[in-house]
């Protein structure tokens, strides 16, 4: 009789773990839907419902996983992207789109082999302030890079591979014309400043520095003059009200950004080599946030908050105790920063952004939100923007199978109000997706 | 007695032998007397931390490949357009120097070709394997925090994309292997660098 009891209790115990396990299993899927309405990229606007909200990551601060996200066959009107098609050359023009565009528009001389992209990796176009014209980085292909494998062909160190080139495309008469040639990498400001660094050499040579010198001129048909006389492996980033912030790499990898107050007017902000990175500019271009510390450092990893002119540390936020909501793990990198109003947004890596808010001189983190649907690829989200009205996020992230080579990366759009997400990805050919923004202010 | 003989014989000959291929084993070069002919191999293994940096290397351009690895690191991120590991493919080396005094790095360096991703379109540029230590192969550590000139752990295979392994037996691994085992004795950036198809990157 004993025996027989504990034998109902065990198989009713057996009985509820199938059941418990059965519902985990139906419910983890309802979460994340299907992994191949994702794979085949669909683009006919299913929706999948909102966010949802985790338990706190921290006291006082939720952690929101996003795994919902609306398949949006048309891109959020307040952005403009630019394409560039996985070919496997990276030699045919990508497309504009964006409502501004009303249609994808060819970018590109006419014929002519290149990249819709900077080859060095600086932001690939900027929408002017009159909200006609981007100007946006080309590289006009020369010669094919080299794979340096046994038995393919050889290349000489020297060779002219690439031209980098600055163009303006209308998007009113599509006219696409050449504003700079030998040019990469640019900011443009409120008042029509225009910065972008000019190489010595009008060619990237293959394996020999591309050596440049900063120029600003006022608006596209100025006399450029020359910020620093020096030739460096520059890169302009962003206007901050007067002063111009660039990077220069050094050897190794990491680069030093340095403040320019005028021609060779130079003041360095930070060196990565020193274990801080460089994340953004307050909206009145005053302020700058700098992060250091985290994964490399043994230090904690915080976002401090300083005044650009005097070095004044205004505030400072720890991420010291943050755990990402998905792993569990630690915060442990923090790489570029949106900041509007009060309000900013910072990539942490692993598919998660930070959401700050900055009051009174002191940062307070509001959220960290996690996207996790299938195909997004563990990974940096990247060109983070904030809509002016610091509601919506808008961010690239990279698509594919974890063990597999990049397939493409989409467009993310989050409303904070709303928790809805949806997801936006070029039609046609695989590509790369590069938000055009400004980080410059004024812009 | 003829049989203690030719036993005798017999035993010293199979010594001989066991003997002449121990030392064919312990030092091909004597075996082939060929030179060896050697290659960097950097599996990522999905890690910036622990991926494994590999020496290979032949006599005479003929099997056996022979292998020596370490533990090594690249990167602060997976891959991706910045500050993640190195691109997949081969590389040529484009120089070597002992005493390196660069801008972030410094001492034992081999200085990588710039390499497009074929992923993603950008190049990644100034490129090195190396350690942290000083220019003169030393260790300088004048901080509580991370010196760029001393190998406080493991935080340290962090890079900008750089491949990195520990100061101490692993660089002086590394660099004997280079020079003594089908890399090259040279040093700086002239003849006979560059030297095509020296590291492969997985």
């Amino acid at each position: 009789m004993h025996q027989g009891v504990s034998f109902r209790v065990l198989a009713l115990r057996v009985g509820l773990a199938v059941v418990a396990a059965v519902l985990m299993f139906v419910g983890s899927h309802a979460l994340v839907g299907s992994g191949d309405e994702y794979a085949l990229g669909e683009e006919g606007g299913s929706s999948q419902g909102g966010g949802q909200s985790h338990p706190a990551v921290d006291e006082g601060v939720r952690g929101t996983v996003v795994t919902r996200v609306r398949n949006a066959p048309e891109l959020d009107p307040g952005i403009v992207v630019v394409t560039v098609p996985l070919d496997g050359r990276f030699a045919s023009p990508g497309q504009l789109y964006g409502t501004r565009a009303k249609k994808p528009l060819q970018l590109g001389p006419a014929k002519v082999e290149g990249m819709t992209q900077d080859g060095l990796g600086s932001r690939a176009g900027i929408l002017l302030p009159d909200g006609t014209r981007v100007i946006y980085s080309f590289w006009e292909r020369i010669t094919e890079f080299p794979t340096y494998a046994p038995g393919d062909p050889e290349v000489a160190d020297g060779t002219h591979m690439d031209t980098p080139t600055i163009r303006l495309f209308d998007l009113v008469s599509s006219e696409d014309t050449l504003i700079a040639s030998g040019a990469r990498s640019m900011a443009w400001r409120a008042d029509g400043a225009f910065a972008y660094a000019t190489g010595i050499d009008t060619d990237y040579r293959l394996n020999l520095p591309y050596l440049e010198r900063v120029v600003v001129q006022q608006g596209l048909d100025g006399e450029p003059s020359v910020w620093t006389s020096d030739a460096d492996r520059y890169t302009v980033e962003l206007w901050a009200g007067s002063t111009l912030i660039v990077s220069r790499e050094l050897m190794g990898g990491a680069r030093e950004y340095i403040a320019l107050d005028g021609p060779d007017l130079k003041r360095s902000i930070l060196s990565e080599a020193d274990r801080e990175s460089f994340l953004g500019v307050s909206p009145d271009g005053k302020h700058v946030l700098i992060s250091s510390g985290g994964f490399d450092s043994g230090q904690p990893l915080m976002i401090r908050e300083v005044e650009l002119g005097s070095g004044e540390e205004i505030a400072r936020f720890s991420f010291e105790h943050q755990l990402d909501p998905i792993t569990g793990k630690p915060v442990d990198g923090v790489w570029e920063a949106a900041w509007e109003g009060d309000r900013i947004v910072v990539s942490l890596g692993s598919k998660s952004i930070a959401v700050l808010s900055s009051e009174g001189g002191a940062l307070a983190l509001e959220d960290i939100i996690t996207f996790e649907y299938p195909k997004l690829r563990d990974g940096r989200l990247t060109t983070i923007t904030l809509s002016t009205d610091c509601n919506r996020i808008y961010l690239v992230a990279d698509e594919g199978d974890a063990s597999s080579e990049l397939e493409r990366t989409a467009v993310i759009t989050y409303d904070l109000a709303s928790g809805e997400c949806s997801r936006w990805i070029a039609p046609g050919m695989p590509a790369i997706t590069h938000l055009v923004s400004n980080p410059s202010r004024p812009r | 007695m003829l049989a203690s003989i030719l036993s005798t014989v017999s035993r010293r000959l199979t010594c001989t032998c066991l003997l002449a291929v121990l030392v064919a084993a312990l030092c091909p070069s004597m075996a082939f007397g060929a030179t060896p002919i050697g290659w960097f191999d950097y599996a990522r293994n999905g890690t910036n931390t622990n991926g494994r940096l590999t020496w290979n290397y032949t006599w005479g351009d003929v099997p056996p490949v022979y292998s020596v690895y370490w533990r090594a690191g690249s990167g602060s991120y997976l891959d991706d357009r910045t500050n993640g590991w190195l691109p997949s493919g081969w590389y040529s080396i484009r120089g070597h120097w002992n005493n390196y005094y660069g801008s972030a790095i410094y001492g034992r360096v081999w200085y990588l070709s710039d390499k497009r991703s074929v992923k993603t379109g950008v190049m990644r540029t100034a490129l090195f394997i190396h350690t942290e230590e000083t220019p003169s192969n030393g260790q300088y550590n004048p901080t509580a925090g991370d010196d760029p000139q001393c190998w406080e752990g493991t935080n340290d295979y962090y890079s900008y994309g750089c491949v990195k392994v520990a100061y101490g037996i692993d660089m002086n691994a590394v660099h004997t292997r280079w020079t003594s085992y089908g890399g090259s004795t040279a040093h700086g950036n002239t003849s006979p660098y560059p030297l095509g198809t020296k590291l492969y990157v997985h």
